[in-house]
């Protein structure tokens, strides 16, 4: 018996097995009524395909194992059945209609977003969401929020590696939202899947989808179209609250806007200004710009002791402002605010040796993107 | 355009472009079809029958949302 | 179209033979050696395509970054998916179609000899500037093999503008091959070989080689409209100048939705050969399959939308797309059935042709019951740009197109050569692929239920499992085509003597030539009874 205690630790990781990994191999049922209607019509076709390949791979496996020549079979010279053809041909076809009738039924439903309780305009950035809560005065960016040092194995992965976001789409349960899709840039790909929400944000058109969420709770997803480098890393969180707290949160996130104006107007140090910057350089520019400044030779520039931001201030404001058309730098102006915009500028003219010592406030932000 | 009047005409090439849309066909009829020598009537039939078969289907589409009153 | 078996002797005079060294290969008109140029190449460019598939497999083996970087990783994916489709399938296809053609028609060579030489040169140029732009500043093209705009338009690296001269390349390439195999069809079939007694191979190249001639313009179109955006100021795809980014996916995929068929009906043509052979029995139903096939090169231009059931398509489109795609579906999907009801009740053996062929019926079908589930569109919204999709085409063209391709290798193989393969490496070639494929490809499905976008460089914990699996998948059915490499070689530098027939069952004109087949097919055309 002793002998055999090196076994326990094996059977501990056998029986750890199961749990520890997520073998999940079929749609989830989702959470709302869409959700469930399609993850029937994706077991009905599933099944049908199933009956189908019995029959065929049966009759296959049939001859192979009865009709070869090394145990004598003969071949039997019929090569034509019309009727058995025609027989074969129809059953298929029976079978797909009877599945086009619910199929049809279900996207008649999907395309009915009228009489919605709240309008969320979605915008795809590269790589990151932007929810406007139309009529709410609500506008905010949802970007990934697993650190860097995770995603390069620098540290061990959280629970929900890649699927995080610093600030989530809030919705209320129970109530009809309605999408409205576009993009700033290229085309993005909005899906939750337990929504069976899936549609794509397409830059200069708008896209239409909806979802009445049911059970409060927190819902993952992400970007399913490949929208250039970071494609893997603007997943999509959408944390549904009961409608009282969602009211709540609606109301703190107005007071939190208004604060946020009211600091536009006070003076900030440097300091400040470096530290705030640093943040807003990691989730709005590291991406294209790196970490380190120095850019991706040949599709993104360096930072690092470039003329833009060791040269004129205004031309740098300008340039982090509008964006330089034709290239993948973005319009930041109506992306951050005047604080997040000041601190980031100052910290690009004073980080990676570029040591101008300039100072941006937000007030001559305000000015110039009048 | 397309007038042969050597044999069977118009059903006959219609039957014969249905059968290869629906996929079915008999080698009797296949003899038959292969001893005409003017592939051009089966081929504007092919394209007169794809557009039917469109218009059909945009029926079939407009009765469906008919069905569910959009 | 009986043949006579006993002569191995082979090459009893000729005109003349082929030139001495490189010459021969790069002025050559002779059908068979730009059929082995194009098969050579295929097979060279199968190689790269699947080295960087193994590059994307390994980042994929565990979450996180490790081998390469997200820029990178899309540049993989994108040469990946471009190399395979246009460099290994595609060309494949033209080389078995140059060598088997003529001799499956009783011509001597195909129609037009120098146009042949010309279609094949282009390629290696083209894929070099292609390939060439990894090394560029800004990196190779990095937008998919789809390269929806504007992502290749106004958001491309320069290396862009390289990538559109080489899909012209190519595409002028393709053409030329099809008007070839058109006119050889047409014209130079020998006495008696009547349009009615075609192979079923040639058949299905004869529709694919319209498919060719139809489409490919529509792609030079869609990169030129590309180009025209990228340099010339228009807005084709730019909505702020009044254009349309949904534009580009209608186009492409007009183009696109026929190059499958491109890349499966000369497949449904090998599989048609190979079966009867084996089963030693006529192909079951061979006037349905014509006629099935002589359709698809109309209806399969009706449903190109279904690629794009989530870009927002009006309900009447959706529905539209959905309807047309599952009528069409059927009559193709059956023809499974009559590859089935060929080995009923048949006399089989296993070679190494017929192994593959099985394993195309088997899994072609898999891959085919994932398109009828996508053929439905609200659960498309679920499916679509997961891995799901990606399961979905590798499985109709790995073991179905690069099976096909095969299969066909390993049964004319001996016809080429006059050398007989080795049964026993290609048995074991075969089961490493055949477990490979399906330890790759399989656990596909269920990731892409779960979840799993496509094209992404790293993904979520709960998908770590079933992408392990699938990279060790990978590597089995990468590591095992060296095999094959082996196989090919082998045979060509010796080996049991084949004879004419070289197969019991085999049936065709080309069995009634020597093997291996002189170098200029028939010189006196056979008569066909």
């Amino acid at each position: 018996m002793t002998k055999r205690i090196w076994l326990l630790p094996w059977i501990g990781f056998l029986v750890s097995l199961p749990a520890a990994a997520a073998w999940q191999v079929n749609l989830s049922p989702g959470h709302t009524a869409i959700a469930r209607d399609i993850h029937d019509l994706h077991m009905i076709i599933f099944w049908v395909c199933v009956a189908i390949g019995v029959v065929v791979f049966g009759v296959m496996f049939w001859s192979i194992l009865h009709h070869r020549k090394s145990k004598g079979a003969e071949a039997h010279h019929f090569h034509e059945n019309t009727v058995v053809e025609i027989l074969w041909t129809l059953i298929p076809f029976g079978i797909l209609i009877a599945m086009a009738v619910p199929a049809t039924a279900t996207l008649i439903r999907m395309y009915d977003s009228t009489e919605a309780d709240l309008d969320v305009q979605i915008t795809g950035y590269q790589w990151k969401w932007r929810y406007q809560y139309l009529g709410q005065d609500i506008d905010y960016f949802s970007v990934l929020s697993t650190p860097r040092e995770q995603i390069n194995n620098e540290e061990e992965k959280g629970e929900h590696y890649l699927l995080e976001v610093d600030n989530p789409l809030v919705l209320p349960a129970g109530k009809k939202v309605r999408f409205l899709l576009t993009s700033n840039d290229v085309i993005h790909s909005w899906w939750v899947p337990s929504f069976a929400v899936k549609k794509d944000a397409i830059p200069g058109f708008v896209n239409e989808a909806w979802v009445i969420p049911e059970e409060p709770g927190i819902y993952r997803g992400q970007c399913t179209e490949l929208c250039g480098k970071d494609h893997g890393f603007m997943p999509v969180v959408v944390e549904v609250k009961p409608q009282e707290e969602f009211d709540q949160w609606l109301a703190d996130a107005k007071a939190a806007a208004a604060e946020q104006a009211a600091s536009a107007e006070q003076e900030w140090t440097l300091e400040q200004l470096m530290q705030r910057g640093e943040q807003v350089y990691n989730t709005s520019c590291a991406a294209c710009h790196q970490a380190s400044g120095q850019g991706v030779p040949g599709a993104f520039p360096a930072l690092a002791g470039s003329p833009i931001t060791t040269g004129d201030i205004d031309a740098h404001i300008d340039i982090v402002l509008h964006g330089k058309a034709g290239t993948a730098m973005q319009a930041f102006g109506s992306q951050l605010n005047a604080v997040d915009l000041a601190a980031v500028i100052t910290f690009e003219r004073n980080a990676w040796g570029n040591d101008t010592g300039d100072s941006v406030s937000p007030q001559q932000i305000a000015e110039r993107n009048q | 355009m397309a007038e042969d009047p050597q044999k069977g005409g118009f059903l006959k090439t219609l039957q014969s472009v249905l059968a290869a849309m629906f996929g079915v066909q008999s080698e009797h009829r296949r003899l038959e079809d292969f001893s005409s020598h003017k592939p051009w009537r089966f081929i504007l039939m092919g394209l007169a029958v794809a557009v039917v078969f469109v218009v059909l289907v945009m029926l079939l589409v407009r009765w469906a949302l008919s069905l569910g009153a959009v | 179209m009986e043949t006579t078996l006993g002569q191995n002797l082979g090459d009893t005079h000729h005109d003349h033979g082929p030139a001495s060294g490189i010459g021969r290969w790069l002025f050559t008109t002779n059908h068979k050696d730009i059929g082995t140029l194009y098969l050579w190449f295929s097979l060279l460019m199968f190689l790269t395509g699947g080295t960087m598939a193994l590059l994307i497999r390994a980042e994929l083996f565990q979450p996180g970054l490790q081998l390469v970087q997200p820029e990178f990783f899309n540049q993989m994916t994108t040469m990946h998916g471009l190399i395979m489709v246009f460099g290994a399938v595609m060309p494949a296809f033209v080389g078995l179609a140059n060598w088997l053609v003529p001799m499956m028609i009783g011509a001597p060579d195909m129609a037009l000899p120098r146009m042949n030489n010309w279609s094949f040169w282009i390629l290696p140029f083209a894929f070099a500037m292609m390939i060439s732009t990894l090394f560029m500043e800004g990196g190779a093209p990095n937008f998919g093999w789809t390269f929806y705009a504007p992502l290749s338009t106004t958001y491309a690296p320069p290396s862009v503008t390289f990538f559109i001269f080489a899909v012209h390349m190519m595409g002028i390439s393709s053409i030329m091959g099809a008007i070839n195999v058109i006119a050889t069809i047409l014209n130079l079939r020998a006495p008696g070989m009547t349009m009615m007694k075609l192979p079923l191979f040639v058949w299905s190249w004869l529709i694919t080689a319209f498919l060719l001639i139809a489409v490919m313009p529509v792609l030079a179109g869609v990169v030129t409209m590309m180009l025209m955006d990228i340099h010339f100021g228009t807005s084709f795809f730019n909505a702020a100048g009044g254009g349309d980014p949904v534009l580009f996916q209608h186009v492409f995929w007009f183009f696109g939705h026929p190059e499958v068929y491109i890349m499966i009906l000369p497949a449904f043509g090998i599989i048609s050969e190979i079966i009867p052979t084996f089963a030693r029995k006529r192909l079951f139903g061979y006037a349905s399959m014509v006629y099935a096939i002589a359709s698809i090169a109309i209806l399969s231009f009706l449903v190109w939308a279904h690629h794009m059931f989530t870009v927002g398509l009006p309900l009447a489109g959706e529905l539209f797309f959905m309807f047309a795609t599952m009528l069409i579906a059927v009559p193709t999907g059956v023809k499974v059935f009559n590859w089935v009801a060929t080995m009923f009740r048949g006399s089989l053996t296993f070679e190494t042709p017929m192994l593959f062929a099985l394993a195309f019926v088997v899994l072609f079908t898999i891959g085919g019951f994932s398109g009828l589930m996508l053929a439905i569109a609200p659960a498309d919204f679920q499916y679509h740009d997961t891995y799901f999709v990606v399961a979905h085409f590798h499985y109709v063209l790995v073991p179905g197109a690069i099976f096909s391709i095969m299969a066909a290798t390993y049964f004319w193989l001996p016809k080429w050569t006059g050398h007989m393969i080795n049964e026993r490496m290609g048995k074991i070639h075969f089961w490493l692929s055949f477990v490979g494929v399906n330890i790759t490809f399989f656990p596909m499905h269920f990731v892409g239920l779960a979840g799993m976008p496509r094209r992404i460089p790293d993904y979520a914990l709960q998908f770590a499992d079933f992408n392990s699996v699938a990279s060790v998948g990978a590597f089995i059915f990468g590591f095992s085509q060296l095999l094959f490499l082996y196989n090919v070689i082998a045979c060509i530098r010796g080996g049991a003597r084949a004879t004419d027939r070289v197969w019991e069952g085999a049936h065709g004109l080309e069995w009634t030539l020597p093997s291996p087949a002189p170098y200029h097919s028939f010189s006196q055309p056979p008569v066909v009874k």
